[in-house]
């Protein structure tokens, strides 16, 4: 693996350039609260509850105390089968949820080249994004890195939409990217919001260079053909570690512990 | 229970996850179902109700069956004999039926779907009420095959009466020129017997036992005359040629041979006197006479003895006396000696004609049983033969009187009450059958699909479910978040989902509708 003195000083430049950061966005928390995720604030609720102990494994992977090997570890790929199981909704989740944690600093990159929700659903009204920087070897990551006014969470997003947008997370410049990510920001969990699996080979592929990844899988609609269908097509090592969230369960009558603040 | 209830819900909630399934499920069936069930063609249905005397039509079948058959089978038996294969064809070719057929295959099918779909009902259990029907996509066809049937009925009653009558009508002729025959032999013959036998003819008989002992009893007088007569006969020969000694009438009779014949006499005349006493007192005059001629037979006795002891010197035992001719008495003996033999020899004559007679009724009495039994025999054949005569005479009589009047209404046997009609309304498809039931099905079926779909494509909802099925660390589960989204999604894809079922319904109603307006309203 490459370390930074390898990199060329154009590529240790793009992702640490000098270009401040122009993208900032308000996270509208009421928005957020109304659609049941996790919301930045002190008040408990349910779905903070189950994203702390989804984030356990993963944070626990991350400093080394889980059966992979630390290097990777901080790459997270939210996926799932199929469209529409709650895979962009886990990864946001996800993100905010660790962002909770004081020592981290998450960067959600929005790698649904297919079709990306981050920055629509978050109100960004930037154009540029992942396939820009993909094609675009002028532009550097800082430029394109979206901050929110949580401190130590920031947002890629998709960007252009371009013919061969998933052919680009395959390629080269992907993997630099990936490892440099990897390499250089130990301490930042990089959250991947991926295509779906049985759709693309590409984010196969892209899951390779992964340390870790959630399969989201939607409760009483995805079936166990599809999840062996996926799985099969994955070809994880051993390096790789790989967890479930079940997503959109029904609602239990032993989940009154928390009630919810306000609809 | 509560388990069965539990499974019972848990199918259900599997059922709802399905619910899409089960509504294009059931919507698919639903729409062949309906389709094929409006593009059916109508049938009509023509029927004819007839009255059918089935014993007349039947007697010439059962001829040859002992068997009493229950009378629902009559009408079977009646169907399938009339709908022979000959008959389909005439009804095939008088209902236009064999216009399109092109091929031998083609006609047989056509036959053979004549023969299922012709069907006889019947109405009414007593009065021998059937209903001829057939269904037919054209009504005119429906209505021409019935009539077909109707005329065939109609044309094979009237000839098997006439065959039946007729074969009949031969069979009693020969059996009443027979009797005839027989008849007048056995008149002959019992002429002929009474003509061989008269004077032993039973209803003389009673006579003839009378006749007969009246000639026994003219035998034995006969008989006990010719001893009689024989006796005197004998005796007036011995007078003759031994009365001479005394009378000069016969020489040398014994004194005892004098008396002998006296002495006879006596001993005959007290032989009748025992019988007499026996039967009659001394008072009576039978009696009496003998008892005077007796005494009267003692005196000469005695005197003849005197007369012999006093007169002649010859005692004993010459035997021959010379009859002296010159006396008078021995004239006079004389006479009456040959009268005496004339006497005997007709009566002679007499006892032999008697006798004759006598055993001739004799013999009559072993025959006579024989010949009244013979001539019973006789009579008893004539008579019977006289019977059958008689009854055959009857019987034709009858069968004639009853062609007669069989000639004159033999739609009697077979009446046509309602004739055919060209059917204006269709009678089927049940239309409305098949839309409920083509309901049930879609309906049943939706279910059916949504149960094998749950079980094909399994989900989960439970992280411990996903756990077991994988095999695979799961980080843990998001519950829904109803979110006003979700809740507004959710919404929209329920009421999708019940519009859909209703107008599943809904579209029922509207067939349903339809063909009841198409059948009651038009």
């Amino acid at each position: 693996m490459p370390s930074s003195s390898d990199l060329t000083p154009s590529e240790q430049s793009r992702l640490s350039g000098a270009g401040h950061t122009r993208n900032h966005i308000v996270l509208n928390v009421e928005r957020l609260r109304q659609r049941g995720m996790v919301v930045p604030d002190a008040q408990r609720s349910n779905v903070k509850e189950e994203f702390r102990h989804i984030k356990q494994p993963l944070l626990m992977n991350i400093a080394g105390q889980g059966t992979i090997p630390k290097d990777r570890a901080n790459l997270i790929m939210v996926t799932s089968a199929s469209n529409g199981e709650g895979k962009s909704y886990t990864a946001l989740n996800l993100a905010l949820s660790i962002a909770t944690e004081r020592d981290k600093t998450v960067l959600l990159i929005d790698a649904d080249v297919v079709r990306p929700s981050v920055a629509p659903f978050l109100g960004i009204k930037t154009t540029q994004g992942l396939v820009d920087y993909l094609i675009n070897e002028q532009l550097t990551l800082p430029e394109l890195l979206v901050r929110t006014d949580l401190p130590n969470f920031s947002i890629l997003p998709a960007g252009h939409p371009h013919h061969l947008s998933t052919e680009l997370l395959a390629s080269v410049s992907m993997q630099q990217l990936v490892h440099e990510l990897a390499t250089r920001y130990p301490d930042r969990v990089i959250i991947f919001d991926s295509p779906p699996l049985l759709m693309t080979s590409e984010a196969r592929v892209l899951a390779n260079l992964m340390g870790q990844i959630v399969f989201v899988v939607e409760a009483r609609r995805t079936t166990k053909a599809r999840i062996d269908k996926a799985l099969d097509l994955l070809h994880l090592n051993k390096d790789t570690a790989i967890g479930f969230v079940l997503n959109k369960t029904a609602e239990h009558e032993d989940m009154t512990y928390y009630a919810y603040a306000a609809h | 229970m509560q388990d069965i209830i539990d499974q019972f819900f848990r199918y259900l909630q599997k059922v709802w996850l399905c619910r899409w399934y089960m509504l294009s499920a059931a919507w698919t069936i639903a729409i062949i179902a309906w389709l094929t069930t409006c593009l059916l063609p109508d049938e009509y249905q023509a029927a004819a109700r007839v009255h059918v005397d089935t014993s007349t039509i039947l007697r010439p079948l059962l001829r040859d069956l002992v068997v009493n058959l229950n009378t629902d089978e009559h009408i079977r038996i009646v169907q399938q004999t009339l709908l022979n294969r000959p008959n389909l064809e005439k009804i095939l070719r008088a209902a236009d039926l064999d216009i399109k057929l092109r091929n031998d295959s083609d006609y047989d099918q056509a036959v053979k779907r004549l023969s299922k779909r012709i069907l006889f009902d019947r109405v009414d259990r007593n009065f021998n009420l059937y209903t001829i029907s057939y269904v037919h996509q054209n009504p005119i066809i429906a209505k021409k095959v019935v009539q077909a049937v109707l005329d065939l009925f109609v044309e094979s009653a009237v000839s098997d009466t006439r065959v039946d009558t007729d074969s009949a009508q031969r069979f009693l002729d020969k059996q009443i020129e027979q009797y005839e025959q027989r008849l007048a032999d056995a008149e002959q013959k019992l002429r002929d017997f009474k003509r061989r036998n008269i004077g032993r003819m039973p209803e003389e008989g009673r006579d003839y036992y009378q006749r007969l002992r009246e000639a026994n009893t003219a035998l034995t007088d006969a008989e006990l005359d010719l001893r009689e007569a024989e006796n005197i006969a004998k005796e007036l020969r011995e007078q003759l040629s031994g009365d001479n000694p005394k009378t000069g009438v016969v020489h040398g009779t014994r004194v005892l041979s004098l008396t002998a014949a006296i002495d006879e006499r006596i001993k005959a005349l007290m032989d009748r006197l025992d019988e007499l006493r026996l039967q009659y007192t001394d008072k009576h005059p039978d009696v009496m006479t003998v008892r005077h001629m007796l005494r009267d037979l003692e005196q000469q006795k005695k005197a003849l003895v005197e007369a012999k002891a006093s007169g002649s010197s010859m005692g004993e035992g010459v035997d021959n006396w010379v009859p002296n001719q010159d006396n008078p008495i021995y004239q006079e003996l004389r006479i009456a000696l040959s009268e005496a033999e004339a006497n005997l020899s007709s009566l002679q004559i007499r006892v032999e004609e008697y006798r004759k007679r006598a055993q001739q009724l004799q013999e009559m009495v072993y025959i006579l049983p024989q010949i009244e039994t013979e001539f019973l025999g006789l009579n008893r054949d004539y008579q019977i033969n006289k019977e059958n005569y008689e009854q055959l005479i009857g019987k034709r009589e009858a069968a004639r009187l009853s062609q007669e009047r069989e000639r004159t209404s033999n739609d009697f046997k077979f009446k046509v009450i309602d004739p055919p009609r060209v059917p204006v309304q269709p009678s089927g498809p049940p239309r409305i059958l098949f839309l409920t039931l083509a309901l049930i099905a879609a309906v049943g079926g939706g279910f059916l699909v949504a149960l094998i779909m749950s079980h094909v494509s399994i989900t989960f909802d439970d992280a411990k479910d996903l756990t077991a099925a994988l095999e695979l660390p799961v980080l843990g589960s998001i519950t829904l978040s109803s979110s006003p989204r979700e809740e507004y999604r959710r919404r929209v894809e329920n009421t999708v989902f019940l519009s859909g079922s209703a107008a599943l319904f809904m579209t029922y109603f509207i067939l349903l509708a339809w063909q009841l307006v198409k059948l009651h309203l038009i």
